[in-house]
């Protein structure tokens, strides 16, 4: 099987060769606010689910809100399995799937004579691989049928549940990301990247899925940084505070006062034990804003204020 | 939506977890007993897939969805030939992930 690797921005419904779904679908802002509601957030992908996965979702919608599986939003979906309960109607088509871990039921509007011919090779007892919209209103859910094919290779039915638990684990680890992201704390050291590429899965009748693509978002956030990287002078953030005022209330103990020729730069380092560079960073702040003046020398400093 | 009769992917000892529960398995069809259809499971175990399509040509590769009602022992609902290029080793690992750390997607 092959493994393409595309770039995050090209990444979309319409990515790859042989899939054109005959009903227009919605195709949102890729850039769009995550905390925006609506379904103009919606991940833009096809996600691989197990029935379950569908259900334990249902069970956690809310009327405002998307549907989401693991924290994220989700619209298409691709489900493999069984057909039961095939019903050919004038106005719609439906059937029922079965993956092994539930049945699901999806429905097809037939709009004109393509949808019908679309859907005509598909009969009870055969494997095939449906891609769906997802749809909740007034607590039930409706699930819209995109496309509906036969599967010649079994072998995809093992491919596509290892892609459900491959992607349940990419997004399991953006949820990680975010929540560490939020605290600014030590754990940024201690996280590992995630994947650099995305990894698309090509099937042997030339569809491509992407599994969730928003990953990657993260991959460049986590430079080789140390519990000491909070304390970056550039970012100004509240934990860079209180290492200046740190460096500061050195300079302002009454001992180091006595002193006329104020603190070697040395000597603040012995005291405090943080990296020379981050003690000369402290110092520059103090010294621009006026806390701190040069004495004998660029290695000698003094606080401005007189106790 | 409906998830109330999951069937487990087992592979021959992982279905001695699961007896009188309903289960699938992939076994390639060694030969056929009368009603029933002996088969190699994944992880090279003999099953007796009861009720078994004997529609499916030996060598070929058969999934059976049914209940599990012996340790090495099948009594089919459903059956589909997989044909005869499957891999197994894949759908072996398939079921230990789907019984161990994936357990929440499935059951």
């Amino acid at each position: 099987m092959l493994h393409p690797q595309f770039d995050q921005n090209s990444v979309s419904l319409f990515a790859g060769p042989g899939f054109m779904p005959s009903q227009p679908t919605q195709v949102a802002d890729p850039s769009a606010s995550p905390s925006k509601k609506g379904r103009s957030n919606l991940h833009q992908g096809i996600i691989p689910v197990t029935v379950k996965q569908i259900a334990d979702a249902f069970a956690s919608f809310g009327e405002k809100s998307n549907l989401k599986i693991n924290g994220v939003d989700i619209s298409i979906v691709r489900v493999l399995g069984l057909v039961t309960n095939k019903v050919e109607r004038v106005t719609d088509v439906s059937f029922t799937i079965d993956d092994g871990t539930g049945k699901i039921n999806f429905n097809r509007w037939i709009n004109d004579a393509s949808d019908t011919t679309e859907l005509a090779p598909i009969q009870n007892g055969m494997y095939v691989r449906v891609h769906a919209d997802l749809k909740g209103f007034q607590g039930n859910m409706c699930a819209y049928l995109i496309s509906a094919r036969p599967m010649n290779d079994f072998n995809d039915v093992v491919l596509h549940f290892i892609e459900c638990a491959h992607t349940n684990l990419l997004t399991e680890r953006v949820n990680t990301v975010t929540l560490t992201q939020g605290g600014i704390g030590s754990s940024i050291g201690q996280l590992t990247a995630p994947s650099q590429t995305p990894t698309h899965f090509s099937h042997s009748d030339g569809t491509y899925s992407a599994p969730f693509p928003g990953s990657t978002a993260y991959q460049a956030s986590f430079p080789n940084q140390t519990n000491q990287a909070a304390y970056s002078y550039s970012s100004m953030d509240s934990s860079g505070n209180a290492m200046f005022s740190m460096v500061l209330e050195v300079f302002q103990d009454p001992s180091n006062l006595r002193h006329e020729h104020g603190l070697h730069i040395d000597d603040v380092i012995r005291k405090l034990g943080i990296p020379r560079n981050k003690i000369l960073d402290a110092i520059n702040y103090l010294v621009d804003v006026g806390h701190i003046y040069s004495t004998i020398d660029e290695n000698h400093y003094k606080s401005a204020q007189n106790y | 939506m409906d998830t109330s009769s999951p069937a487990v992917f087992v592979n021959g000892e992982i279905m001695k977890l699961y007896m009188g529960r309903r289960v699938r398995t992939v076994v390639q069809v060694v030969r056929n007993e009368g009603g029933a259809v002996v088969g190699q499971s994944t992880d090279n175990q003999q099953l007796t897939v009861k009720g078994g399509a004997t529609s499916v040509p030996v060598t070929h590769f058969m999934e059976v969805i049914g209940i599990a009602d012996g340790p090495q022992s099948i009594r089919a609902e459903i059956c589909s030939d997989f044909g005869s290029n499957f891999d197994t080793s894949s759908y072996n690992g398939l079921c230990k992930l789907a019984n161990g750390q994936f357990k929440n997607l499935f059951l």
